[in-house]
């Protein structure tokens, strides 16, 4: 019996750890775009808009094309004058990054971890 | 949610009178507000918080006490901190939180909150009234923004517009519109446009630039906030007697922070020169690339474009005067060491964390999307640079000046006074409304700052400024950037051969007059953006110096 139960044990255990690596993390890679489409952008700006609680966001055709990562910080501040000028205090870009998992596009907000799947955009591993 | 006034620098021009009109004699205790007690709460008589002359409580004790408190979230969507308060509390928290980080909180007057029942008025008065040995208000950093409008981002690099940089050079009437630079492949560059550097705006949308009332409607124009926005403009060419009709339609442009490098070759030697025109993200890169192409030119000098930048990030700027000057002048160096009041001499009161000086940074921070972080930047080691400048010069720009000066590296001043920012500040969100308040100043390796009325080249005929060897030069718009004809460009060669100057034969007709952009009391602009304070700085707190961590 104990030896049964033994022999079971192995030849279970290649299923069993074909188990657990089924149930871990499917792996993410580095995306881009490379070529963007009114649609794509159009997607790309709106699913910004929604992982930054609905601020809109200045996004140009050519985000994504290099790098599969995209910087955003705010907008210039400018004096009543007119003068641009900065704080004097160097404050964090948000981050937002593109990628695949399991052959999905992926949008995310690096500090939230909010993610957006894109459709439109057709991405491809950086 | 509350909204503040709605203004664009061309608002100035009626805006300013008005507010001048109604605060002066801020200081002393006096005050023009009217005398009825603020909503929610009397000066001392009912619920809320009561005001003691000389006593001033945690302002931590009155934060996000709100006459309107916010029902939205954040930008990472979590929800404001706001509680049901009145305009007292908010009052009372300027009045704690100015008493507490204000650089020059010991020249503040201490005002009685229950007497004004607008905070962003009574934020108007909470600011030194000294002036500078030029004669020009110390604080001219001092106003708010409706933090909806301050939580606005975009891509770095990235803005809707047309594609214009404007110059304003007079902002009250007859003012003065030209257009200053054009960024190429932008709707203003298109060829049916046919607009260049140093055009002249007569009319937006029918309103006339120089004399008009509508405010509104110039400020909409110039600044679009929606892709597709159009808006007509009736302009003169540059040599033209004659005006025409150009129709515009803003687009997510994308900008390039240097988008001018060259070599002049002369006999004495290769000289660089160098258009930068923001301290962002995506310069980073384009700095790095810039100067090793002229590293790579073995230019033996350069001519470093600081005319229209108004600044940035600072560490950018450390980096470039690393670049510069390399590492014999400034391994072990301080770039910038920033000075809060004296009850904090060591601590920063915003984030409570230890004062650390800017060093020159040599390696690339891990924001770089081109390098590793920590990659060693290109230097040019020179031992002097010249910098083209005019009053568009600001902030992180300035702090290229000194802190190369610093460290001994000459810095030659070809151009105009620049703004005289040597401060900087938190903003500081609260009940809706973000205050920008002088909080620090910096200095550089020498203890070398004060520069509150900016640098100034040597013959300037004001002359206000720290004095910069180097030459009065008016920026003339009617001529190219960069190009060896450029008045700027060419008196920086010029002084490079013999120490001369061109002689000067007037200050400011055309081209662009020493644009001092002083603020009389805060005004509300709609511009920028960025999250709540709590969330910023906890960022701050946590955020991992870019150069001291790579991806």
């Amino acid at each position: 019996m104990k030896k049964l139960i033994s022999n079971s044990m192995l030849l279970l255990m290649p299923f069993m750890l074909t188990a657990c690596g089924a149930s871990t993390a499917t792996k993410e890679s580095a995306a881009k775009i490379p070529v963007q489409t009114d649609a794509s952008l159009g997607e790309l700006r709106q699913s910004a808009k929604t992982l930054f609680n609905g601020r809109e966001i200045a996004i140009s055709a050519s985000a994504f094309s290099e790098s599969n990562r995209l910087l955003i910080q705010r907008k210039p501040v400018r004096l009543p004058s007119g003068q641009v000028i900065d704080t004097g205090v160097d404050e964090p870009p948000f981050v937002l990054e593109l990628f695949l998992r399991d052959g999905e596009c992926y949008l995310r907000n690096k500090a939230t971890g909010e993610e957006v799947r894109l459709v439109e955009v057709g991405c491809e591993a950086k | 949610m509350s909204r503040h006034g709605f203004l664009k620098p061309v608002a100035i021009a009626l805006f300013t009178s008005i507010t001048l009109a109604g605060c002066g004699g801020g200081g002393g205790g006096s005050d023009d507000n009217t005398s009825n007690p603020p909503n929610g709460g009397g000066g001392g008589g009912s619920t809320g918080p009561t005001y003691t002359a000389g006593v001033y409580e945690n302002a931590d004790n009155f934060a996000g006490r709100c006459e309107n408190p916010r029902n939205y979230n954040d930008i990472n969507g979590n929800p404001y901190n706001d509680r049901q308060g009145s305009i007292l509390y908010e009052n009372h928290f300027l009045r704690s939180y100015s008493n507490d980080t204000y650089l020059w909180y010991n020249e503040l007057p201490d005002l009685d909150p229950g007497n004004y029942n607008d905070p962003i008025a009574y934020f108007e008065l909470l600011k030194t009234n000294a002036v500078t040995a030029s004669g020009a208000p110390k604080d001219q950093f001092h106003f708010t923004y409706n933090t909806d409008d301050y939580e606005k981002l975009s891509q770095a690099g990235v803005s809707v517009s047309y594609g214009i940089d404007w110059a304003l050079l007079q902002s009250a009437p007859p003012r003065k519109l030209y257009i200053r630079t054009i960024e190429p492949g932008s709707p203003a560059d298109a060829p049916e446009a046919n607009l260049t550097r140093g055009v002249k705006i007569l009319q937006i949308d029918g309103v006339d630039v120089e004399y008009g009332n509508d405010v509104d409607t110039l400020n909409a124009g110039l600044f679009p906030s929606a892709i597709g926005e159009s808006h007509t403009f009736t302009v003169q060419d540059v040599g033209s007697n004659t005006t025409r009709d150009v129709t515009l339609s803003a687009i997510e442009v994308e900008y390039d922070p240097v988008p001018i490098v060259d070599v002049f070759n002369t006999a004495s030697g290769k000289v660089g020169y160098m258009l930068f025109n923001d301290h962002n993200f995506v310069s980073e890169d384009r700095l790095f690339d810039s100067v090793t192409q002229l590293r790579d030119d073995n230019v033996t000098d350069l001519v470093l474009d600081l005319r229209y930048n108004g600044g940035g990030l600072l560490y950018i700027a450390s980096e470039l005067a690393y670049m510069i000057a390399g590492s014999a002048a400034t391994d072990g160096r301080v770039f910038n060491e920033v000075r809060f009041n004296d009850k904090y001499p060591n601590i920063n009161p915003v984030t409570g964390q230890r004062l650390e000086s800017t060093p020159f940074y040599n390696g690339i921070s891990s924001n770089s999307d081109k390098y590793p972080g920590g990659t060693r930047l290109p230097s040019l080691d020179l031992d002097r640079v010249f910098i083209l400048a005019t009053s568009a010069t600001c902030s992180a720009s300035e702090a290229i000046i000194n802190g190369l000066r610093g460290v001994d590296v000459e810095v030659i001043l070809i151009g105009s006074t620049t703004c005289g920012k040597p401060y900087g500040f938190y903003p500081t969100d609260n009940c809706g409304t973000t205050y920008f308040t002088v909080q620090f100043d910096g200095v550089n390796d020498k203890g070398q700052g004060g520069y509150s009325d900016g640098f100034t080249p040597m013959n300037e005929p004001s002359a206000p400024g720290i004095l910069q060897n180097g030459c009065y030069v008016i920026d003339d718009l009617s001529t190219p950037l960069g190009d060896i004809n450029d008045p700027m460009v060419a008196a920086a060669l010029n002084y490079r051969i013999d120490g001369s100057c061109p002689v000067v034969t007037q200050v400011a007709s055309f081209g662009v007059q020493p644009f001092r952009g002083s603020v009389s009391g805060a005004q509300t602009v709609s511009n920028g953006g960025f999250g709540s304070t709590a969330d910023m700085i906890s960022q701050m707190i946590n955020y991992t110096d870019p150069h001291k961590k790579a991806d």
